[in-house]
C-alpha cells in the first residue's frame, strides 16, 4: 500500500495514536504489523482472531530472533 | 510464548471466562468453516498474507515456503471461523475502560491518562471506521510483547483454582498448531487477567446470575455440541438431576449419599466412584465451596456476646458483621434457589450451570471466609479498619460485597461516635471504641486524664488528626457538663445531633466533616465559658501579677510587711500571722481596680522547713481555684510550675529587699560627714552597688526578656487558640518559655547555682553591715578596734566571693554565645565591661 | 498600701513648678484639675496608683498630697483662683507678713524657724494621713530667698523629724548665662547646696540655662514664659514618677529608683533628659519637634546634650548610672537591640570602678493623655560632669565672697550674727562634693576613697 495514504492527515493521526497506544500496552507490534492489522480491523475481521494469529506467528517465527530469545531465557 | 491452542474451548469451565463465548453463538451457525472465505474477503486474505510475510521475512535465513503457506492457511481458517460482524456487546467504552483500568491498576497512572487520551483520539478519528475493533485487538495483545504472560494472572485466582484440585494447567501443553480443533479460539489468560470474575467492564465476561448487569450478554452457555460431547464421553451412570441435587445439598452444608463434603474430617470430600471423572472434578469444587459456606454460616450464627477473653470474635462490631454476613448468605442462597428452579426446567446442563455459577461466586465466598478469619482475631474499631482494608483490595462484585459488610460492621462504632460527640459519653461495653474512658478520674482532672485515644484502634474511616478532633469534641462535651455546669447547652445540642443521625450516614467521608464540626462547636462553647464565665484571662493575669510577682507594688508591700517575720527561723513562723498580714496588705494595697474575688484566692503556703531555713525559704504565695473547670486548666502540675518560678523570683525579691535595707542604712551615713569617709562604710557601699546592679539587671532581664515577652507570645496564642487543648498547650509553652529563659532548667543548672550563690552574698553583706551599724540603735558596733579588723577582712572576703561568682556566671553565659538569651543577660550584667576588665587585669 | 509621697512646693519657683506638676498628674489620672473630681471618662480599667500622690477626701474628690508654702502671697493667690477646689486649703501656708524673703537665704531660713510650729503641724498632719509614707519631694529654686532659705530650713527639719523618710528635691539652678538681677544668687546657692548635699537623698537638678536653651532651641519659643519653662519641668517630674503611679514589676517606689541611681550616697545629684519634647500649654498638647520615635532613637537622643535639662559637658566624664523610663508602645526586644547598639557605638561612657549600665524601665502611659509620639523617654542619670555646676557655683561664690560683697543682709539674720562660719562650712561641703564627683571619673576611685579614710568616726551633730 502507498505509504502516503497513512502518513498524511487524519489517517496518520489515527495511526500515530494507535501506535503509541500499542506501545503503552506493550503489545510488541511494530509499525508495519500494526498498519496491516489496522487495515484488517477496518475490514471487520474479528480482533480476537487476529490477536491469536499474531501470537501464533510470533511463536512460529520469532524464536529464531536473537533479541527475543535472550529475553525469553531470562523469564 | 505459549503454545497456542485455539481449540481449547473444549474445556470452557476451566477457563472460567470462556472468553469467546460471545461469539460462539454467532460462529455456531457456520461450524468448522475453515478456509471458506468469500470473494469479498479477498482483501482480507491479501492482508493476512502480508501479515504472515511480515513475520516470515523477519526470520533469519527465511522460513521455508511450506511453513509460511501453512501459517497463512491457519490464519485464514482462524479468521474464517469467526468471520462476520462482531456482536455489539462490547462498547468501545467498555474496552477502553478495561485498558485504562489495567494500566491504572499496575500504578501506571500517567500511562493510563495518556491511553485514555489516545483512545479518544482513535474514537473520534473519522478515518477509522471501526476503532473499537482496533482497540479490542490492542487490548487482546496487551503485554504480549513479553514472554511472561502469566504474570498478570492474579495469584489469588490461581489459588482459588488450586483449592478445587481440578485446576487445568493454565499453560496449556504445546501442541502442533495445525492439528488443533477449530471449534474456538480462546485467548491466553494473559490477555484477560480479569477473567476471575472481577472484571465488570462488560466485555465478554461470563456473569452467571449477574447477567442483569450487562443485559446484552446471553446466559453463559457452553455450546450444546460441546456439552453433548462431554456427556457422551463420560458415559454417565448417575443422572444429571441427581448430581445437581447432591451438589445443592453440599452447598447447603448437607451431605448426600454420593457426595460428602468432608466425611473424614480431614478436609477432603468424598465423591462416589459412580460419578464420572469430568463431573467428579466439578463436584469436588462444589464440595470445597460448600465447606467454606458452612463455616461462614456457622460463624454468622454464633453468638457474639460470649465472654471470651481472647478479644476477637466478640463485641458489637463483630455482631454487626455477623448480621451483615447472614444477609449476604441469604442473598447467596436465594441465588442458588433460583438456579435450582432453573435447573428443573433445563435438565441438560444444570450441573454445569451450577458449577459455572459457583465459579462466579467463589471469590465472594472466599472473601467472606477470609473476613470471617479476620473477625475471629480482631474486634471493634480494629476490625472495621481491617474490613475496610480488605474491601479496598477487591473491586467489582466482590468489592461491593466487602464494602457492604464493612459498612454494616461500622454501625456500632458510628453509634458510639454519635453518642460521644453529642453527649460526651462512651458506651463501650466491649472495649471497641478508639477512645478509652477512665471513669474513676475526678472531674477536676477530667480534661487531662479521663479520656485517652487508643492509637491502634483508630478506625481507618478517619485519620489520626480527625480522631484527635473527635477526642476533643466529646471531651469538651463531658467537660461542659461535668465541670462547667452547662448541662442545658449539652442537652440542647445533643437533641439536635440525634436528628442528624450519624449511623445512616452512608458516605463515611462526611464523617470527618461531622466530627470537625462537632469538635469546633463544643470547643467554641468551652472557650466561651472559659473566657467568659470563668474569666480565664483575668486569672492568668492574677497569677502573673501575684505568683510571678509582676505586681511589684504589691510584692513590695508584703515584703515590707512580712519582712521582719520572714527573717525569723522557719520553725518560728506561724502561718496565721502571715495570712493576717497578707490580708491586711491586701485590704490596704492596690486593690483599687481589682475584684475582690482574686484576693480571696490568694493564700499563703508554708513549705516544710529544714534546719537552716528562714521564713523566706518556706514562704510561698498560692492562688486557689475552686471551679472544676479552672482546676482542670490549672492542674497541680501546672501550679507547681508556677511555684517553681515563684520560688526563684521570690529569692530575688528577698535580695532586693535586703539591698533596700542596706541602702537605707547607708543613706543615713551621708548625713554624718565623717562616717562617709569610713572605710568600712565605703566597703559596704561599694559592695552594695555591685550587688544592686546585679539584682537589678537580672530582674530587668527577667521582666522584659522573659516574663513580658513570654506573656506577649502567650496572649497572641490565646487569641487564636481553637480549643481547650490548644489553650493548655499555649499555657504550657508559656511556662516552658519562662522556665527555660529564666535559667531554671536542668541544662542551666550551672548558671542557676551561680546566681543563687550571688544572692547568698547579699544575705551575708546584710549580716555584716548589721554588725557595723544597727539602724535605730545609733551605735556603731564593730567600729571598735578589735572587731573592726575582723569585719574588714570579712568584707574583703565577701567581695572576693562575689567577684568570683560573678566572673564565673559571666563566663558561663558568654560560653554559650549562640544563645541570644544568655548573651543578652551577659550584656546587661556587664554593660560597662567592668567585670571583663577586672577579669583581664586578674589574668595579666 | 501605697508608698505615699508628700510634695512641698516652696517659694515662687517651687509653686509654679508644682502647680504645673499637679496639672499634669491630674491629666494623667483623669482628674479634673479644678476640683479634683474624677472625670467621667476615667474608668476602672486602668490600674494606676493615684494614692501615691493624691488622697480621697470624704466626698471622694482627689486631693493632692501637696503643701504650698510661700512667704509672699502673689503666686499662691493665683493658684488659689485657678485651681479653687483642688488643693486642701489647710495645706497652704503664706507668711502672714507677706513680705517674702527678699532674695535673702538667711531671711527665708529664719522665717522657717519663725513658723516652725505651723509648718511642722502641716507636715505632720499630711504625714499622718498616709498609710506608708515613703518620703518627701521638695520643689524650689536654689538661688532666691524663699525656695532656697525656707527650703533649706524645711530640708533640715524633715531630715531631723523624719529620719527614715526619703527626701528628694527638684531643684532649679540659676541661669548662668544671663546676668541675674539677684546679685546674691551665689551666696544663696552655696548655702542651699550644702543642704542638698547633706540633707537630701536625691536631687534632680534642673538648670535654668538648659531649660531656656531647650525652650528656644528645641521648642522654638523666642521668649519662653515661666509657665512654658515650668511645663518642661512638670513633664520631667511626671515622667520620673510614672513608674510609681503606673506600677510594674520594678521601680515601684522612690527608694528603688534612687538606690539604683546613686552608688555612693553623697553623689546624688541627678540630671534629666527628655525626648521628644512636647509643650503643654493649657490642656492642649503642643507640637512635637521629633517625628520619628523608635526606642533606639529615643535612647540615643537622651544621651545627647541638647536634650538634657542641665548644661554640663556630658561628653567629658562618665556616667555612674542611667535609668531610662520609656513610655509608649515598646516591644521589649527593641530595648535589647538598642542597648547593644549603644554599647557597640560607645555612645555613653561609664565609670570603670564598678558595674554600671543603662537601666530601661518600660512604663505604662496614661490612657487619658493624647500622645503624639509613639515612644517617649525620660533619662535620669548620675554623671560626673555635674561637678561643673558646683565648680561654677563655687567660682561665683568665691568672686563675691572675696570682696565680702552684699553680706550685710545676711549678717542681720540670727544665723550669721556671730560670724560667717556657715558660709565657709557650706563652701567646704560643696567643694568636697565637687572633688568626690571629679574623683569618681577615675578607675581608681574606690582605692582612692578608701585611702583617705578619716580617723574620726564619731558622728557630728547637725
Amino acid at each position: 500500500m502507498p505509504r502516503s495514504e497513512l502518513e498524511d492527515g487524519p489517517m496518520k493521526e489515527a495511526f500515530d495514536a494507535a501506535f503509541e497506544l500499542s506501545s503503552l500496552l506493550d503489545t510488541g507490534l511494530d509499525r508495519d504489523t500494526l498498519r496491516i492489522l489496522m487495515k484488517l480491523c477496518e475490514q471487520g475481521v474479528n480482533p480476537e482472531a487476529l490477536a491469536s494469529i499474531v501470537k501464533e506467528l510470533r511463536s512460529q517465527y520469532q524464536p529464531k530472533e536473537k533479541g527475543n530469545s535472550s529475553r525469553r531465557e531470562s523469564t | 510464548m505459549s503454545g497456542m491452542r485455539p481449540g481449547s474451548g473444549s474445556r470452557p469451565g476451566s477457563r472460567s471466562g470462556t472468553p469467546l463465548r460471545a461469539w460462539s453463538t454467532a460462529s455456531s451457525s457456520r461450524p468448522g468453516s475453515a478456509g471458506s472465505l468469500g470473494t469479498s474477503d479477498r482483501g482480507t486474505v491479501l492482508l493476512l498474507r502480508e501479515l504472515v510475510h511480515a513475520h516470515v521475512g523477519k526470520t533469519e535465513g527465511g522460513a521455508d515456503a511450506r511453513q509460511s503457506v501453512n501459517t497463512l492457511r491457519y490464519a485464514i481458517r482462524v479468521v474464517g471461523s469467526k468471520i462476520g460482524p462482531p456482536p455489539s456487546l462490547s462498547s468501545t467504552s467498555a474496552v477502553s475502560d478495561a485498558i485504562v483500568r489495567r494500566l491504572a491498576k499496575s500504578h501506571r497512572h500517567e500511562d493510563a491518562t495518556r491511553a485514555s487520551y489516545l483512545i479518544e483520539v482513535l474514537r473520534s478519528n473519522d478515518s477509522l471506521g471501526n476503532p473499537q475493533l482496533l482497540l479490542q485487538l490492542l487490548d487482546a495483545l496487551t503485554g504480549s510483547a513479553h514472554d511472561d504472560i502469566y504474570a498478570a494472572w492474579p495469584t489469588e485466582t490461581q489459588k482459588v483454582y488450586e483449592n478445587y484440585g481440578d485446576r487445568v494447567d493454565s499453560r496449556e501443553p504445546k501442541e502442533p498448531l495445525l492439528d488443533l480443533p477449530s471449534s474456538g479460539i480462546p485467548r491466553p489468560p494473559s490477555s484477560k487477567p480479569q477473567q476471575s470474575g472481577s472484571d465488570h467492564s462488560g466485555r465478554a465476561v461470563p456473569t452467571g446470575m449477574d447477567a442483569t448487569e450487562s443485559p446484552t450478554v446471553p446466559p453463559p452457555a457452553p455450546s450444546p455440541e460441546l456439552l453433548a460431547a462431554v456427556v457422551q464421553r463420560e458415559n454417565s451412570a448417575v443422572p444429571e438431576r441427581v448430581l445437581l441435587r447432591q451438589a445443592l445439598f453440599v452447598l447447603h452444608g448437607i451431605d448426600g449419599d454420593l457426595v460428602k463434603s468432608d466425611p473424614t474430617g480431614n478436609g477432603h470430600p468424598s465423591i462416589s466412584s459412580k460419578i464420572g471423572r469430568g463431573r467428579k472434578g466439578l463436584l469436588i469444587r462444589v464440595c470445597g465451596l460448600g465447606a467454606i459456606l458452612s463455616r461462614v454460616r456457622e460463624f454468622s450464627q454464633s453468638s457474639s456476646e460470649q465472654d471470651e477473653t481472647s478479644g476477637g470474635g466478640k463485641g458489637l462490631v463483630v455482631g454487626a458483621f455477623k448480621a451483615a454476613l447472614s444477609a449476604e448468605l441469604d442473598k447467596f442462597f436465594a441465588e442458588m434457589a433460583a438456579i435450582e428452579t432453573q435447573g428443573k426446567n433445563d435438565k441438560a446442563w444444570s450441573l454445569r450451570r451450577l458449577t459455572s455459577w459457583v465459579e462466579e461466586s467463589s471469590s465472594r465466598i472466599l472473601l467472606m471466609n477470609k473476613l470471617v478469619s479476620i473477625s475471629m482475631k480482631l474486634k471493634g474499631c480494629a476490625l472495621t479498619s481491617e474490613l475496610d482494608r480488605q474491601s479496598r483490595r477487591t473491586d467489582g462484585d466482590v468489592g461491593r460485597t466487602a464494602r457492604r459488610l464493612y459498612r454494616q460492621s461500622c454501625r456500632p462504632i458510628l453509634r458510639m461516635l454519635r453518642k460521644w460527640l453529642a453527649e460526651g459519653v462512651i458506651d463501650d461495653e466491649y472495649d471497641e471504641f478508639f477512645i478509652f474512658a477512665d471513669n474513676s478520674v475526678q472531674p477536676v482532672r477530667l480534661w487531662s486524664e479521663k479520656y485517652k485515644l487508643v492509637p491502634e484502634r483508630i478506625p481507618s474511616m478517619i485519620t489520626p488528626e480527625v480522631a484527635s478532633a473527635a477526642l476533643i469534641a466529646g471531651k469538651a462535651v463531658d467537660f461542659l457538663r461535668a465541670c462547667c455546669d452547662d448541662r442545658e447547652w449539652v442537652l440542647q445540642r445533643a437533641s439536635k445531633m440525634t436528628e442528624r443521625d450519624f449511623e445512616d450516614n452512608r458516605e463515611l467521608s462526611n464523617l470527618t466533616e461531622a466530627i470537625t464540626a462537632a469538635s469546633s462547636e463544643a470547643s467554641e462553647r468551652v472557650k466561651k465559658l472559659m473566657f467568659g464565665k470563668f474569666r480565664l484571662v483575668e486569672h492568668l493575669e492574677s497569677l502573673r501579677s501575684y505568683l510571678l510577682l509582676m505586681r511589684g507594688d504589691f510584692v513590695q508591700v508584703i515584703t515590707d510587711a512580712l519582712g521582719e517575720d520572714l527573717d525569723k527561723p522557719a520553725g518560728m513562723i506561724l502561718r496565721n500571722n502571715l495570712v493576717r498580714v497578707l490580708e491586711n496588705s491586701m485590704r490596704i494595697s492596690p486593690g483599687e481596680n481589682e475584684s475582690e474575688v482574686d484576693h480571696d484566692r490568694l493564700d499563703v503556703r508554708l513549705l516544710e522547713a529544714s534546719k537552716k531555713d528562714t521564713g523566706w525559704d518556706i514562704f510561698r504565695l498560692d492562688y486557689r481555684f475552686t471551679e472544676a473547670a479552672l482546676e482542670n486548666f490549672f492542674s497541680d502540675r501546672v501550679m507547681s510550675r508556677y511555684m517553681r518560678i515563684f520560688a526563684f523570683l521570690w529569692k530575688l525579691k528577698r535580695a532586693e529587699h535586703y539591698l533596700r535595707d542596706l541602702w537605707e542604712v547607708q543613706r543615713s551615713w551621708n548625713a554624718s560627714l565623717n562616717s562617709s569617709r569610713n572605710q568600712l562604710f565605703l566597703q559596704c557601699a561599694f559592695l552594695r552597688v555591685k550587688m544592686n546592679h546585679f539584682i537589678l539587671n537580672l530582674q530587668y532581664f527577667l521582666v522584659y526578656e522573659v516574663l513580658d515577652s513570654s506573656w506577649k507570645t502567650f496572649m497572641e496564642e490565646l487569641k487564636s487558640a481553637s480549643d481547650l487543648q490548644v489553650l493548655l498547650g499555649s499555657h504550657a509553652n508559656y511556662l516552658n518559655s519562662i522556665t527555660t529563659r529564666a535559667l531554671l532548667r536542668e541544662e542551666s543548672r550551672d548558671q542557676h547555682e551561680r546566681i543563687l550563690r550571688i544572692l547568698d552574698t547579699v544575705l551575708d553583706l546584710k549580716e555584716l553591715q548589721d554588725q557595723i551599724y544597727k539602724p535605730g540603735s545609733g551605735l556603731e558596733i564593730g567600729m571598735q578596734a578589735g572587731g573592726r579588723v575582723d569585719t574588714q577582712s570579712a568584707l574583703g572576703k565577701l567581695e572576693k566571693e562575689f567577684d568570683s561568682s560573678m566572673a564565673g556566671l559571666l563566663e558561663s553565659l558568654n560560653v554559650r554565645t549562640n544563645d541570644d538569651n544568655l548573651v543578652l543577660l551577659a550584656l546587661r550584667l556587664d554593660f560597662n565591661e567592668h567585670y571583663s576588665v577586672l577579669g583581664r587585669e586578674r589574668f595579666l | 498600701m501605697p508608698r505615699e509621697i508628700i510634695t512641698l512646693q516652696v517659694g515662687q519657683c517651687g509653686n509654679q513648678i508644682g502647680t504645673e506638676f499637679w496639672k499634669q498628674l491630674c491629666l494623667e489620672h483623669g482628674i479634673d484639675a479644678h476640683n479634683g473630681v474624677l472625670e467621667d471618662y476615667a474608668g476602672e480599667s486602668v490600674s494606676d496608683r493615684k494614692d501615691v500622690f493624691f488622697y480621697q477626701a470624704d466626698d471622694e474628690h482627689y486631693v493632692p498630697r501637696a503643701l504650698l508654702i510661700d512667704l509672699e502671697p502673689r503666686v499662691i493667690n493665683g493658684i488659689r483662683t485657678r485651681y479653687k477646689n483642688l488643693y486642701n486649703p489647710e495645706n497652704i501656708f503664706v507668711s502672714p507678713t507677706g513680705g517674702g524673703a527678699g532674695n535673702n537665704w538667711a531671711s527665708g531660713y529664719r522665717q522657717g524657724q519663725d513658723h516652725e510650729e505651723q509648718l511642722l503641724d502641716m507636715i505632720d498632719r499630711e504625714a499622718e494621713g498616709s498609710d506608708s509614707l515613703e518620703g518627701f519631694t521638695l520643689c524650689h529654686s536654689i538661688a532666691g530667698g524663699t525656695g532656697s532659705g525656707l527650703g533649706s530650713y524645711l530640708l533640715e527639719m524633715l531630715n531631723d523629724k523624719f529620719p527614715r523618710k526619703l527626701i528628694q528635691t527638684y531643684s532649679v539652678f540659676p541661669n548662668q548665662q544671663d546676668l541675674s538681677d539677684v546679685v546674691v544668687e551665689p551666696y544663696n546657692s552655696m548655702l542651699t547646696l550644702k543642704r542638698l548635699t547633706v540633707n537630701v537623698d536625691s536631687v534632680v537638678v534642673l538648670d535654668n540655662t538648659a531649660l531656656n536653651r531647650i525652650a528656644t532651641d528645641r521648642l522654638h519659643l523666642e521668649n519662653p514664659t515661666f509657665a512654658q519653662v515650668n511645663s518642661l519641668v512638670s513633664t520631667v517630674m511626671a515622667a520620673s514618677t510614672s513608674t510609681l503611679r503606673f506600677p510594674g514589676y520594678m521601680n515601684n517606689d522612690l527608694v528603688g529608683l534612687i538606690a539604683s541611681l546613686i552608688p555612693v550616697p553623697r553623689c546624688h545629684f541627678l540630671m534629666t533628659g527628655y525626648t521628644p519634647l512636647t509643650l503643654y500649654e493649657g490642656d492642649r498638647a503642643g507640637e512635637s519637634q521629633v517625628r520619628k520615635t523608635s526606642v533606639l532613637d529615643v535612647m540615643r537622643r537622651l544621651l545627647q546634650p541638647q536634650n538634657l535639662m542641665v548644661s554640663v559637658p556630658v561628653k567629658k566624664g562618665c556616667y555612674m548610672s542611667i535609668l531610662n523610663v520609656i513610655q509608649g508602645e515598646v516591644d521589649p526586644s527593641q530595648v535589647h537591640k538598642s542597648l547593644q547598639r549603644i554599647r557597640e557605638r560607645k555612645l555613653a561612657s561609664f565609670i570603670g570602678w564598678g558595674p554600671a549600665s543603662i537601666q530601661v524601665a518600660l512604663a505604662r502611659r496614661s490612657p487619658y493623655l493624647p500622645q503624639s509620639n509613639r515612644v517617649s523617654g525620660l533619662m535620669l542619670a548620675n554623671h560626673t560632669s555635674i561637678y561643673t555646676l558646683f565648680a561654677r557655683a563655687l567660682n561665683q561664690y568665691d568672686k563675691l565672697r572675696k570682696r565680702n560683697a552684699f553680706l550685710d543682709n545676711y549678717r542681720s539674720e540670727s544665723m550669721f550674727e556671730n560670724g560667717l562660719d556657715e558660709f565657709d562650712s557650706s563652701r567646704e561641703v560643696v567643694h568636697d562634693l565637687m572633688e568626690e564627683y571629679k574623683a569618681a571619673e577615675y578607675d581608681d576611685y574606690v582605692s582612692r576613697v578608701m585611702g583617705t579614710e578619716s580617723p574620726n568616726t564619731t558622728e557630728i551633730a547637725r
